[in-house]
């Protein structure tokens, strides 16, 4: 026979009518175990929350629900029986109403939800012991058991307050009449709508004390039908922005309009531009605009600003020149929208031709890269347009230092939007007058201009097509007004140009729900053009063709196969009477001895690839994405495999291992492989990429990465043993460690600490010692950091700290009398380094914003400290005594910026 | 194509951008000679046809050995850098001919062929202040320079390395190394002292072409330079310049920092050719890629200019169809018109050499010397503080 014990015990729960209700029980026993036996509660094991009733939440009820239930020997809950009810809630004034409730009658709901509940409890047995079982036995219980439903007293608050405000709203205005009151609601200076705000409108005129209340809807509108006549008070209190206050006088028979315009206090964290895919290269940083316009001495530039990345070495004099990963510059490639340019600087370096405006982000790529991307062995630079639809025209105007521009974006009609820059230097204007004391005759003091165009149609919901066209022109030419002591084959002026221009065309289609392709084709002629005197010239006329088509299937939520090609021809010719250039390793040894090369070739070299990628989620947190391609080049007439493996692995939400592998191949350059001044018959030079890593988010916008890379490069180009030509007998090593602390824009503040270790080596020769590469820098740090102050200001500064270049020294210098010159007799190559590098530079920026428009103002300051750098070595005429070659001195930057 | 045109193009344009946008204020000018140094190599003729003999010679110029026998003679001592009193004289000069050479990476050395016995490759012209060689000792069959062209073009190098033209004849190449007296090489080889002791050893070379017979009617004559003059006055051995004071260029005290230069001007008298008539050539260019019948040219010429103290306005002038009216054959010697204290350790002992080399751009070479007397740098030391104030060089009599 059971023995059955009744108890009385009481639970209460109480559940706070919150979006996270908490739970907390109490039970106590009333009832006296009988005398020799002992008797040990159940306890609650677990529970889930009761439902509150919507409607009673809503109306501000809440309620207590007794319940009678048993807990059987296994701790399950049956039979819950409700004993009582009692409900209470506030009036409009606040005052406490109660009313005890017929438990039969559950007309608010709460009965039933305390039984659905309770019935889900679990609970540990009681727990009877007596002489007989000391150890104890489960037995089943029947207990009281009460369930509170509790709101809290800041939402009893609100509701009490939007009670009033409906009560008061109800008097202002009249649903049912005509709107006469409307406006929108726009960011201070930029204008950008905001959404789900609520203005308050109290009558002040008369004092009627009536109030209301109203909320913007996408587009930032707001309307009031049947306002009240009289004076207004608008206020809007959102967080992040300035309190805004304004008056506005209604008539009730007359539609009155503001706009009203709130200013931002403060940056919210910055979020990827919208149709940026997640993460999936094993090393990709990527840089928003918003941050590029604030990073000290880059002049807003927004591509040479990755050389403050992990991974990317500094350029010599500030240039343009992107080192990753201890590869030179020419081995690496810069894209637009995945299309390759040919140039993106103005005069090799100065500046890149498209203005951070256009742009969304810059991604940089630096080893061990997707397939998509090939004819590489260094890294990948592509820079991304726009791609969120433009509906509203915007713009902004430049005045710095150097140059001046424009640009403009905003929709035409439903389907199409547009963006339009240009931009032009004044230099020449500057420097002209300046000619006589220069001693100068400036045909074209140096000038650059550029510009762009972009028009996008959304022709469907499948189908978007764009045209995006760019050009860039340089031009400097001078003359030397005493010409007597230059020798007469440099006789004639100095003359620089480079023009290009370039169209993509692009089609976006989804074909299917899971399939989609991108076409792109591109056109871009280039003149690039070098003389010195009428002796010594270089010129080039490049029509480079090439086209994209990828094609993607989502086949799955865990795998997606993409393929495609990006096939390149190029026409042209070059003619060029110049010094043989120096290779890797080597140094100029003086002009007047140098071979001179007198080259007029035509080509018309073309590359055709396959590629494919997958990207396979085996795992929930791991992602693996293998790929191929396979290149061919007409010129040299060779073609190499690549194969490229990836994969991601979400250890935890906080961290991700990573790991990659890549190989990569690239042709020798023109002149290498000129039939005129090198080997036609070269090899394609390799380099595999070995990536380990690791990404640790602290926060949503604090995360920290560090990689160990290592590149193996084999069939470098190298002189071989004859006097003049080249072959592919030279290998490399480059490896090391790259660590990056980056607070992404966020609370006011930007910043990061980006340190790389390397070491890149090569050997020209078998048997031959390994030496350093020319673009070899043991330690590269960078800092930086910029903080927005009150009243719109705004500071940053950048340290960076970077190991000496390497050096081949010039040990003597021998005296050839046909010409009247020294030519260098050069050392070990690359045997000695330049002392340190070391910058400071400081920025600050002020903006006053008005309610269309906003003014920016920024002094940056590069080389605050004036410290001299060296880049270089300048040689005495015969060698024997040098002077270091010291870089940019402490130069200021002023700039001037209007947006709308 | 590589990744950047652009990127590759700079790489093309770097050597002029470290030599045409370097400037370095800071180092000596190759127009001052301060140690050992070869200002210029002549060969006479500076082509050499079948049966004549080529005589070389060399203007070669160590001022510290001036300074040392004006001290030594004024019994007031030498200077630090001067040699020693025991050992001065002139360089020794160790001339060689190369058939070929090895490139300034390796100092101009012969090269070797493999098939050509080294007494061909390479010939030891003797130490002496010149050398001379016989067309017929280098070339020892009329066929030697096909055959020695021919093996340029096929020996180790590929088929399409450019080899030296050889439309004229066989270039070769002259070395002259230039020992400074006194020297102690110290078991060292030559070019090892040289690399270790830069100033007080130089390298050089010149090249010599050894003509076709059927060539002989295209050789090249050397230019001539008839004197240097200041003015009317030829400079021709110690001129003396008298210092003169009182001078208003000099507006304020400020300026006394500053170089505030007194010239001398200077004049080359050049002619080219016997009874030319004309000081530059016509001559037939080397044809090229660009232009394979090149229509006949005349020479340019240029005058490089070099002195033992001042400064010169212009250290090379380079101009066509010279005459003695062009500027180009116009200079200035320059000197501060004040000096300080520590501008006297500057001063030569001896006095002012100035040196004009003439070039054709085509191997023909004249050069010519003139010494500048200038009393208070003769003087003793003692002298010299004693008129620094001021001096003025514009005053010139024989």
């Amino acid at each position: 026979m059971q023995l059955t014990c009744r108890l009385r015990l009481t639970a209460q729960l109480a559940l706070a009518a919150l979006a996270v209700p908490s739970f907390a029980a109490k039970a106590s026993a009333e009832e006296p175990a009988p005398a020799g036996e002992e008797l040990i509660e159940p306890e609650l094991l677990s529970s889930v929350e009761a439902a509150f009733p919507p409607a009673a939440f809503a109306a501000g009820l809440q309620a207590d629900v007794i319940l009678q239930i048993d807990i059987s020997e296994t701790g399950a809950v049956t039979n819950p029986v409700p004993v009582e009810a009692a409900y209470f809630g506030y009036d409009d004034k606040g005052n406490l109403v109660e009313e005890t409730a017929e438990i039969t009658a559950d007309k608010h709901g709460f009965i039933a939800s305390a039984l659905a509940a309770v019935t889900q409890y679990k609970f540990k047995p009681a727990i009877l012991k007596d002489a007989k079982r000391p150890e104890g036995v489960a037995i089943p219980v029947q207990v009281t058991w009460k369930v509170g439903f509790v709101i809290s007293e800041q939402e009893i608050q609100r509701q009490l307050t939007e009670k009033e405000a409906q009560r008061d709203q109800a008097v202002a205005s009249d649903p049912t009449a005509p709107v006469n009151f409307q406006g929108q609601l726009l960011v201070r200076g930029v204008r950008d709508p905001l959404f789900g705000v609520k203005i308050k409108l109290r009558q002040t005129t008369p004092d009627s004390g009536l109030a209301l209340e109203v909320t913007t809807d996408a587009e930032g509108r707001f309307a009031v039908p049947g306002l009240k006549s009289g004076t207004w008070e608008i206020k809007v209190d959102e967080p992040g922005f300035r309190l805004y206050t304004t008056t506005e006088k209604v008539e009730a028979a007359q539609l009155t309009e503001a706009t009203l315009y709130i200013e931002r206090t403060r940056e919210g964290l910055v979020t990827r531009t919208t149709g940026e895919p997640p993460p999936k290269e094993v090393t990709r940083r990527i840089l928003t605009v918003r941050e590029i316009q604030r990073i000290p001495g880059n002049n807003n530039d927004a591509i040479k600003v990755v050389q403050n990345l992990p991974g990317v070495a500094r350029s010599a004099f500030n240039g343009g020149q992107v080192i990753i990963r201890g590869s030179a510059p020419e081995d690496t490639a810069f894209f637009v929208d995945g299309m390759q340019l040919l140039a993106i600087y103005h005069f090799g370096g100065l500046r890149s031709v498209f203005p951070s405006e256009l742009l969304s982000s810059v991604n940089l790529y630096p080893g061990a890269f997707s397939s998509q991307y090939g004819r590489v062995t260094g890294g990948v630079i592509d820079v991304r347009t726009k791609s969120e639809r433009l509906e509203r025209l915007r713009g902004h105007a430049d005045v710095n230092f150097i140059d001046s521009s424009f640009y403009l974006e905003g929709p035409i009609g439903k389907d199409v939007d547009f963006q339009v820059g240009a931009r032009r230097s004044y230099i020449d204007f500057l420097l002209e007058p300046l000619s006589k004391t220069l001693g100068l005759n400036f045909t074209t003091a140096p000038r650059y201009y550029d510009w762009q165009g972009k028009v996008r149609w959304y022709a469907s919901p499948n189908h978007t097509a764009s045209l995006f066209i760019y050009g860039s022109n340089d031009l400097l030419d001078f003359v030397r007004e005493d010409q007597r002591d230059i020798p007469p084959d440099l006789r004639g002026g100095i003359k620089i140009s480079t023009a290009f221009q370039g169209a993509i065309a692009r089609l976006d289609s989804k074909l299917a729900p899971d399939l989609t392709n991108q076409f792109q084709f591109q056109y871009q002629p280039q003149q690039q053009g070098f003389s010195l005197g009428e002796g010594l010239y270089f010129n080039l006329n490049v029509n480079f063709f090439s086209f994209r088509d990828t094609v993607e299937w989502k086949a799955s939520d865990t795998f997606t196969l993409r393929g495609g090609t990006d096939p390149k021809y190029f026409t042209g010719d070059i003619k060029l009477k110049l010094p043989r250039p120096p290779k890797e390793g080597e140094t100029p040894v003086g002009l007047g001895n140098s071979e001179v090369l007198e080259v007029t070739e035509s080509f018309n070299p073309a590359i055709y690839n396959l590629y494919t990628e997958a990207e396979w989620k085996p795992a929930p947190r791991l992602l693996l994405i293998p790929g191929l391609r396979y290149e061919y080049y007409d010129r040299v007439q060779r073609g190499a495999p690549d194969l490229r493996l990836a994969a991601r692995f979400n250890l935890t939400d906080e961290l991700v291992l990573k790991a990659a592998y890549g190989r990569h191949h690239i042709s020798p350059t023109p002149d290498e492989t000129s039939s005129s001044l090198g080997n036609p018959n070269l090899n394609l030079e390799q380099a595999d990429h070995y990536v380990l890593g690791a990404e640790y988010a602290f926060t949503p916008y604090l995360s920290f990465t560090a990689e160990a890379f290592y590149k193996d490069l084999d069939n470098l180009v190298t002189r071989s043993n004859g006097p003049l030509i080249y072959d592919n007998a030279a290998e490399g090593r480059i490896y090391g460690g790259e660590f990056f602390l980056r607070h992404q824009l966020a609370n006011n503040f930007f910043g990061w600490v980006a340190y790389t270790i390397s070491q890149s080596e090569r050997k020209d020769r078998p048997g031959e010692d390994w030496r350093l590469f020319d673009f070899d820098q043991t330690h590269i740090l960078n800092l930086i950091a910029s903080y927005d102050l009150p009243s719109n200001w705004s500071v940053g500064a950048r340290y960076r700290y970077v190991t000496g270049s390497p050096e081949t020294p010039i040990v003597a210098g021998v005296f050839d009398s046909d010409s009247n010159n020294y030519v260098g007799v050069t050392g070990a190559n690359n045997s000695t380094r330049n002392k340190p590098f070391q910058q400071l530079d400081v920025r600050v920026d002020k903006k006053w914003v008005y309610d269309t428009w906003t003014l920016n103002t920024y002094l940056d300051l590069q080389n605050a400290t004036n410290y001299e750098n060296e880049e270089g070595v300048n040689y005495q005429y015969d060698f024997e005594g040098s002077l270091p070659v010291t870089g940019i001195p402490i130069f200021p930057s002023f700039g001037l910026r209007g947006e709308f | 194509m590589p990744s950047q045109p652009s990127a590759l193009a700079l790489r093309l344009l770097l050597p002029f951008a470290l030599f045409v946008g370097c400037n370095g204020n800071m180092l000596e000018q190759q127009s001052t000679v301060s140690k050992l140094r070869v200002l210029a190599m002549r060969a006479e003729p500076p082509d050499l046809a079948p049966g004549e003999t080529v005589t070389l010679d060399a203007l070669v110029v160590d001022p510290r050995h001036d300074r040392c026998t004006e001290f030594g003679a004024a019994g007031s001592g030498s200077p630090a850098d001067c040699l020693s009193p025991e050992v001065v004289g002139p360089p020794t000069l160790h001339w060689e001919l190369c058939l070929f050479d090895q490139g300034a990476t390796n100092l101009y050395r012969c090269g070797t062929i493999p098939d050509l016995p080294p007494d061909v490759t390479r010939r030891d012209l003797g130490t002496g202040a010149t050398a001379s060689i016989a067309y017929n000792a280098i070339v020892p069959a009329p066929s030697f320079i096909e055959q020695a062209c021919g093996q340029l073009a096929s020996a180790d190098l590929p088929d399409f390395v450019e080899i030296p033209s050889c439309r004229r004849g066989l270039p070769v190449t002259i070395r002259l190394t230039a020992i400074a007296a006194g020297a102690d090489l110290a078991g060292r080889t030559t070019d090892q002292f040289c690399l270790d002791q830069p100033a007080d050893c130089e390298i050089a070379k010149k090249s010599l072409t050894l003509l076709l017979p059927e060539k002989v009617g295209e050789r090249n004559h050397n230019p001539h330079i008839e004197g240097l003059f200041n003015g009317a006055t030829e400079l021709e051995s110690e001129v003396a310049i008298v210092p003169a004071c009182g001078d208003d260029s000099v507006p304020n005290e400020e300026d006394y920092d500053h170089h505030d230069p007194r010239v001398v001007p200077l004049v080359a008298v050049v002619t080219v050719g016997e009874g030319s008539g004309s000081s530059a050539e016509l001559f037939n260019p080397e044809p090229s890629q660009a232009d394979a019948s090149p229509a006949p040219k005349r020479e340019f010429l240029d005058i490089a200019w070099h002195s033992t103290f001042g400064g010169l306005r212009g250290a090379t002038y380079w101009g066509e169809g010279l005459t003695t009216d062009d500027e180009i054959t116009l200079n200035q010697l320059e000197f501060k018109q004040h000096m300080k204290d520590y501008d006297l350790s500057e001063l030569p002992a001896g006095p002012v050499r100035i040196f004009a080399v003439l070039r054709d751009g085509r191997g023909g070479v004249d050069f010519r010397e003139a010494e500048l007397s200038i009393p208070f740098i003769t003087g003793s030391g003692n002298e010299v503080a004693a008129d620094q104030q001021c001096f003025d060089v514009q005053g010139v009599a024989k």
